[in-house]
């Protein structure tokens, strides 16, 4: 190939192809996602009114309409991102809003669902102005004191009396005029921007080493003023909003960003030790927290029960609701997930737990488990370390908040306030997690675009060289080090059987990157064993190597087979609940019919 | 960095396995405990959602679930509700069915039965899946019978078929309407359930015939004479000491006959004609000479010491069982024994028990297992469960049963102390009870009996609580067994 090629390659490939077939998987899966939605949504109005209500209707239009919109937009403003992700998204809030329009319709119906559709339109108009604005992440940069300042004012404006009000014990609320609104949802997008282009100026010197006490690398004492005022905010809110679950997330994010920038585990250990001790103490000096604690510790306890406010009750009806789901669940429309209290917010996953059962319950995980593994993906990928940072502290926040949500419903962890991403009633929080969508995408938009222009740039010039050409019938099988290929790879594998021609083109995408990384690792072998005699640095590397297949092995290859029997579960979803569906269509007309005639 | 990026990788996926774990222990592992958690009312709003079979009596079903356009989908309905609300029990909203066969037969009512998994498995392809219906044993005749001759007296009647133990009647007055504790609206269920379920033993609620204990009384003459004969030392012609007063061995306590009267001019008589005329001071002394141990032991025969269970599983949330029927409990002193045999003191006995005393006899000393639940249905009235007759116990020879046969009959004779029990061209085998009552002034009157006496066909057993013994309650009585007979015998 001449340089002419090459550079007509390049061009190639940046060039956005609005009707073109780049994002076909996006289409499909999108198809798939509104399926499901639109199934859910005609199932809770089936069984619950015997009929296709305008609700139903309205619902599946509009979601119709927000995945062309933003599939569109996506199509001109971050035409290389990934396609796994905006689907998941469509699919995650299409749930949410069938499992809202059953528990809303059950409790007499108050039009929470439908608020909670124009909240989705909101929430996708906003995610499409991020992707317009933000061209490149590497901007948000500039703006890190601002972003700073922002989110610190966001997070603590439920505590200014004018604005803030206690509602269930914890105050993140803030009300102005008729809306009211939860602040830190948009805070944790502000505070990660800041994190990680702070973290990534200082990373430097916060990684340098300080004392050796017991084995453990600390840093060094005057390195500890960031981390001691993010811990102090943390527990702040602890105290003061009553929330252990917002004061969680933050910290927890800050501690993982902490982490990636400085590499000492050291960090982690000494947060998380701080924290646990905040927590302890405020246990046993605040009453509220204490509560919350007995609450996860003893629900069954009949005194703990009948408290008058703050109860057991709650709790324990989400997990009589998870029970009565069992492995397969009862489907939408079904249950009584109404008899939790907040069935549609708060405990929207218990709710979910008793349609779907186990099985729809692990697929909703997996689904976001595949978000936040694109995410990782990302921060792996990407080439600078703001870029990596935000990347890897947004998936982390979504993991905390799914963490937090799902475990504090079931008993994991104590009970807080947070909702579940992308499902949860709540414009807020929706439109906030559109956002982190729409970075997200931006963010994969730019390392993918980057990323394939450099490898058809290489694969250019590995035609010019032959010796470091790999066949490509061995790519498919040999192991690479960088993790998340193997996992793609297999992925696609699978889905190649079902849709063939569509995955072809994803796969060519893979493959160029494969060859990428499989020549910088050749290289980088190469190198090692050029440079002389260095006995303790060659044991390194192969610790290092033998490490990296061993987390290959272990970790990976579970994670893919994992996603692998995602797809099955969602192909199994689909047609359990078509054949509801269709099931319940048929004998509703069947049994129309019979009655008709037996009345004529 | 992707060093760190591969760890948090590997805790992120930490993280999701442990939401796995729980939701799978939640979902599957932990689901029969937490669905028998009493906090748990999914299973009633379950059971409310879906139509519930029916309790069926003879070919009528007298509760039955309807479709009702609100929260529940379903009604309970009882088309007879105070004639069969002993039998029955209640299903309602407010609380979970603890009463009758809607209790006992939950499960089955529901078709969540092990036996009914196969038309569990049928109803997934229908519409809505509905649960089995429950034939009960019993006679509507003899019921309807028994439920108007009681009439508005506090009280309790039961029959039973000797030789199956099949239940014929079980009526305990006063009675309720189920239909005012199975109303959606919760309020006005929760407002009847504190209405009806006021006064415990007096209470509509509580079953007389199987919950409540009473001193039998005359009627334990039965099981003195019964134990008397398999003693061997007695037979129905042997001459017995009647006297006028009997001083209570060990004590200066004399007891004497009903009313002052004397069994007999000579001061001695047989022991057929010691139960014709219910000789008190003669059985004393009788159940004196026996010893405490030959009375119980008879009495432990008949049923005595344990439960009865009439319908449901023991394992079933709240089966329908008779409390066990005592005696002598707490000493056995020959004051409490002479006493003990003719049914004063610490016996105490149960509506069934009395009338499992009649059908022992009837059915030549085999006493059967009584039960109310003949066999349940599925929702395509395919039999998944029948009951078959069992026997509860041999309480005496077929020789001594027959001798005590042939004394009860002698009962209804002109001289008896139940004439009135006789019906035209059938020989009625009984025995009469008086005994203390808890309001003053008042007595608990007993009957037990079967008829017709040489093929027993339908053994009674009837109980008047608190009846005032002016009013005439021995032919009152008398009067509720014999209608119960002539609607079985007609």
């Amino acid at each position: 190939m001449t340089e002419v090629q090459v550079e007509q390659a390049k061009h190639r490939y940046k060039l956005p192809k609005i009707l073109g077939t780049k994002r076909k998987t996006e289409l499909v899966l999108l198809a798939v996602a509104l399926a499901l939605t639109i199934t859910a949504n005609m199932l809770v109005s089936m069984r619950l009114f015997r009929e296709i209500t305008p609700e139903a209707i309205t619902i599946s239009l509009a979601m119709i309409g927000v995945a062309a919109l933003t599939h569109i937009a996506i199509r001109l403003f971050v035409p290389d991102a990934s396609q796994v992700i905006f689907p998941i998204v469509l699919l995650l809030n299409g749930i949410g809003l069938a499992m809202i329009y059953q528990v809303d319709s059950a409790n007499n119906g108050s039009g929470v669902n439908i608020r909670q559709v124009v909240w989705t339109c909101v929430a996708c108009v906003l995610a499409i102005c991020v992707m317009f604005l933000v061209k490149n992440q590497r901007m948000l940069r500039k703006y890190m004191y601002i972003f700073m300042l922002i989110g610190i004012v966001l997070l603590f404006l439920p505590l200014v009396p004018p604005f803030g009000t206690l509602v269930n014990g914890a105050q993140v609320w803030i009300h102005i005029g008729p809306l009211s609104m939860q602040p830190a949802e948009f805070a944790k997008i502000f505070l990660a921007i800041f994190f990680a282009a702070y973290l990534d100026e200082r990373k430097a010197t916060l990684s340098l080493a300080g004392p050796k006490i017991m084995m453990i690398q600390f840093p060094r004492l005057r390195d500890f003023a960031p981390l001691a005022i993010v811990l102090a905010a943390a527990v702040g809110i602890l105290v003061f909003q009553r929330d252990l679950g917002t004061s969680l997330l933050f910290f927890g994010q800050f501690l993982a960003m902490l982490y990636v920038s400085t590499r000492r585990f050291s960090w982690v250990a000494i947060g998380l030790g701080l924290f646990t001790v905040a927590v302890f103490v405020s246990v046993n000096i605040f009453e509220h927290v204490a509560a919350r604690f007995q609450i996860w510790l003893d629900p069954f306890n009949p005194e703990v029960y009948a408290r008058a406010f703050g109860g057991s009750g709650q709790l324990l009806q989400g997990l009589f609701g998870l029970s009565s789901g069992g492995l397969l669940g009862v489907g939408f429309g079904g249950g009584y997930p109404q008899l939790t209290p907040f069935a549609d917010s708060d405990f929207i996953f218990t709710s979910l737990g008793e349609v779907l059962g186990l099985q729809g319950i692990i697929a909703l995980l997996l689904l976001y488990l595949i978000l936040v593994a694109k995410g990782m993906h990302m921060a792996m990928i990407a080439k600078d370390g703001f870029t990596k940072l935000l990347a890897s502290g947004l998936a982390f926040s979504i993991v905390l908040q799914v963490f937090v949500v799902a475990g504090g419903v079931m008993r994991v962890i104590p009970l807080t306030g947070l909702t579940l991403p992308f499902m949860a009633k709540g414009g807020t929080s929706l439109c906030a997690n559109w956002i982190i969508m729409a970075l997200l995408l931006v963010i994969s938009n730019r390392c993918r675009s980057a990323n394939k222009a450099e490898a058809l740039t290489k694969n250019a010039q590995t035609i010019a060289q032959p010796p470091l050409v790999i066949p490509r019938t061995s790519l498919k099988t040999t192991h690479s080090p960088s993790s998340f290929r193997t996992l793609s790879l297999k992925t696609s594998h699978t889905l190649h059987l079902r849709i063939p021609h569509l995955m072809r083109n994803l796969e060519m995408e893979e493959n160029a990157n494969e060859h990428l990384t499989q020549q910088m690792s050749v290289r980088h072998r190469e190198g090692a064993a050029r440079t002389p005699n260095q006995l303790l640095i060659r044991v390194k590397r192969s610790f290092a190597f033998s490490y990296s297949l061993l987390i290959n092995k272990l970790l990976i290859k579970p994670l893919s087979l994992l996603i692998t029997h995602y797809s099955l579960l969602i192909n199994k979803l689909l047609i359990t609940h078509y054949s509801l569906l269709i099931n319940k269509l048929l004998i509703t007309h069947y049994s129309l019919l019979i009655k008709q005639g037996v009345a004529s | 960095m992707n060093k760190q990026f591969r760890k948090l990788s590997a805790l992120i996926l930490a993280m999701f396995v442990v939401l796995f774990g729980f939701a799978t222990y939640l979902q599957f592992f932990d689901v029969p405990a937490l669905r028998a958690n009493k906090y748990n009312v999914r299973e009633l709003y379950e059971n409310l959602g879906k139509p519930r079979g029916a309790i069926i009596v003879g070919d009528k079903s007298v509760a039955f679930s309807e479709k009702s356009n609100d929260l529940y989908t379903y009604q309970r309905k009882y088309s007879e509700p105070d004639l069969y609300s002993t039998i029955t029990g209640y299903f309602s909203v407010v609380t979970p069915a603890e009463k009758g066969i809607e209790a006992a037969l939950n499960e089955e009512l529901n078709g969540d039965s092990d036996a009914q998994w196969f038309s569990r498995f049928q109803n997934l392809l229908k519409d809505a899946p509905s649960g089995g219906s429950v034939v009960t044993t019993i006679d509507p005749d003899v019921q309807k019978a028994a439920y108007d001759a009681l009439g508005n007296r506090k009280g309790a009647a039961i029959a039973i078929e000797p030789s199956t133990g099949k239940i014929l009647a079980m009526v305990s007055k006063p009675t309720y309407d189920p239909n005012l504790l199975a109303t959606h609206s919760e309020k006005e269920a929760a407002e009847n359930y504190q209405k009806f379920a006021q006064g415990a033993g007096s209470s509509p609620l509580y079953n007389k015939t199987l919950a409540g204990l009473y001193a039998p009384g005359s009627i334990f003459k039965i099981i003195t004479s019964s134990a008397a004969i398999e003693s061997g030392k007695f037979n129905s012609n042997t001459e017995v000491d009647a006297p006028n007063s009997y001083t209570l061995p060990g004590t200066s306590v004399e007891i004497y006959n009903a009313n002052n009267k004397s069994c007999s001019g000579t001061g001695k008589q047989s022991l057929s004609d010691a139960l014709k005329v219910s000789c008190n001071t003669a059985f004393a002394k009788i159940g004196v000479e026996l010893g405490a141990t030959a009375l119980i032991n008879q009495a432990k025969a008949f049923g005595f010491g344990s439960e009865i269970l009439v319908a449901g599983d023991s394992d079933t949330r709240a089966p329908m069982k008779a409390i066990s029927s005592d005696l002598l409990t707490e000493s056995r002193s020959p004051d409490k024994v002479a006493l003990a045999s003719f049914g004063q003191g610490e016996d105490l006995i149960t509506p069934l028990q009395a009338a499992m005393l009649s059908a022992g006899i009837a059915n030549g000393g085999t006493v059967m297992q009584p039960y109310l639940v003949d066999k349940v249905l599925d929702s395509d009235a395919n039999e998944v469960m029948r009951t078959s007759p069992s026997v509860f116990s041999q309480a005496v020879s077929k020789e001594t049963a027959n001798q005590v046969r042939d004394m009860m009959v002698s009962v209804s004779d002109a001289n008896g102390t139940a004439p009135s029990m006789r019906i035209n061209g059938i020989d009625v085998a009984v025995k009469t009870g008086t005994a203390e009552a808890n309001v003053q002034g008042t007595l608990n009157f007993w009957v037990t009996a079967f008829a017709p006496a040489a093929d027993p066909k339908i053994a009674v057993a009837v109980f008047l609580e608190d009846a005032n013994p002016l009013s005439n309650p021995d032919a009152e009585i008398v009067s509720v067994a014999r209608e119960m007979f002539l609607a079985r015998l007609k």
